[in-house]
């Protein structure tokens, strides 16, 4: 963390010694610091500039961008992810900087929809970045809005799972109602667990062994309603894990071959 | 015991040398010639006897402090001769002594424990087919979208380019970034996100939970 401050104290003070051009981005760093942007984030972002030869303007920008998520009391992280994301694709900064505006205004949008539904009940960034996420994994905004007004919201940690979910089985071409039906038994009953996470995942593999949707959507809300483990819910498929590794191999080299 | 040789027999070589010194100095000259023929013409004497023994005996041998001697020796240079092929049996020595120390010695790491951070890591392969492709990069949010140090490996059949990395639990997105300009999604992954920027990015869920673990 010293070090961190060291970096963007030496870049600042470099930066400070030059043009009003450079005075505009130490000024802006200080801003941000006085914000509350972590130096560990201003640190990274003064790294990427010097890496991708960033203009002073686009530096400058960045950290007014990083000032108001941050006042916003809204997490920083994906949007450093974003703008490294977009450096290493090439991708030119004025087209970043509108790619994070957009995402902005979706991290606002749900905010806005859930500060509806849940009134009080903070939800944390984790949770609110999962939501976010669905609306790149392919959910419109309305689709979204409707599904968390529909919701059960005692738990907001697996209203964001549900949502996540929502995305990846619509990926998957399953139906649409089922999936509502689904998600829906497990918010009800308060047994959308963490191990539900991979369910997008079984769901696919099921699919491609041409099991009905209807018979997945059956097995999935016998387990949620009786609040059985999420590998109860595979069983009643008929899988064993082996069954569903597709994608990139997780485990060891030795593990997968035997 | 010798007799001494009168100095006046020989050419006093100084007084010669300057005759034209001053008369003061010529003065002084005489003096001491006159000064060494009275101590030359005075009649020798033997030393008493035992005089020789009794000086030796008087003289203490001197002590020197140890760290002086090893300073000293220490300080002496040598010169040191060796024939290389008498060097090899010993060269071979340290160099098994070497190799049994890295074996069993107390820093030799145990395959078996792994650093915690390392060991809650899950490895995972990724493979791409790409047989035109100059060079390909793994990029994704675990390594901060950085395609350096994430450079994949061209298999045998020179189609397959392969990476194997050790990931922290939890959902991940990725894309591969060919020849370093050309981003494309892994097709063998049914989970995708839109980056935003005109392209998908592979979804990935990464579980140490063996049931759950596809």
């Amino acid at each position: 963390m010293f070090a961190a401050f060291l970096v963007v104290a030496s870049v600042s003070l470099s930066y400070g010694q030059g043009q009003p051009a450079d005075q505009s981005v130490t000024a802006s760093i200080r801003a941000a610091r006085t914000a509350g942007v972590s130096e560990t984030v201003l640190n990274r972002l003064m790294s990427l500039a010097a890496d991708h030869r960033l203009e002073d303007d686009g530096v400058v920008r960045l950290l007014n961008f990083f000032q108001t998520v941050q006042t916003e009391d809204l997490p920083i992280d994906p949007f450093m992810g974003k703008i490294e994301e977009g450096l290493a694709k090439q991708i030119p900064l004025d087209t970043i900087a509108a790619v994070l505006g957009k995402k902005l205004e979706d991290y606002r949008f749900v905010r806005r929809v859930l500060t509806i539904k849940t009134e009080e009940q903070e939800i944390s960034h984790q949770d609110l970045s999962r939501m976010v996420g669905s609306l790149d994994g392919g959910i419109t905004r309305e689709e979204l809005a409707r599904f968390i007004q529909e919701a059960s919201a005692q738990d907001l940690s697996m209203l964001a799972r549900a949502t996540e979910i929502l995305a990846l089985l619509k990926q998957v071409r399953f139906n649409e109602s089922l999936t509502r039906e689904i998600l829906f038994t497990g918010l009800r009953n308060n047994s959308l667990t963490q191990s539900w996470d991979y369910l997008a995942r079984v769901v696919a593999t099921a699919k491609r062994r041409q099991i009905s949707d209807d018979e997945i959507a059956r097995a999935a809300r016998q387990a949620l309603e009786a609040n059985q483990p999420f590998g109860d819910f595979m069983a009643a498929l008929g899988f064993t894990p082996r069954d569903l590794r597709h994608g990139p191999a997780v485990g060891r080299s030795a593990e997968r071959n035997q | 015991m010798s007799r001494k040789k009168d100095p006046s027999d020989q050419p006093f070589r100084d007084s010669s040398a300057k005759v034209e010194n001053t008369a003061y100095e010529n003065n002084e000259n005489q003096d001491l010639l006159a000064l060494k023929r009275l101590i030359y013409r005075m009649p020798d004497r033997e030393a008493p006897a035992g005089l020789t023994e009794s000086i030796l005996s008087s003289l203490e041998p001197k002590t020197v402090p140890g760290w002086v001697r090893i300073y000293r020796w220490a300080l002496r240079p040598r010169t040191v001769t060796f024939q290389p092929l008498k060097l090899v049996p010993a060269a071979m020595v340290l160099v098994l002594g070497l190799a049994i120390a890295f074996q069993f010695g107390p820093w030799r790491k145990d395959p078996g424990s792994m650093d915690p951070r390392q060991a809650s890591l899950i490895p995972v392969t990724f493979t791409l087919s790409s047989p035109e492709a100059e060079s390909v990069s793994l990029i994704g949010s675990f390594n901060q979208w950085n395609p350096a140090g994430h450079k994949m490996q061209q298999l045998g059949d020179r189609n397959t380019w392969a990476l194997e990395i050790r990931l922290p639990e939890g959902r991940h997105e990725y894309a591969f970034l060919v020849d370093g300009k050309m981003v494309v999604p892994d097709q063998s992954s049914p989970f995708y996100q839109s980056d935003g920027f005109g392209n998908r990015n592979s979804v990935l869920f990464v579980s140490r939970d063996e049931p759950t673990n596809i």
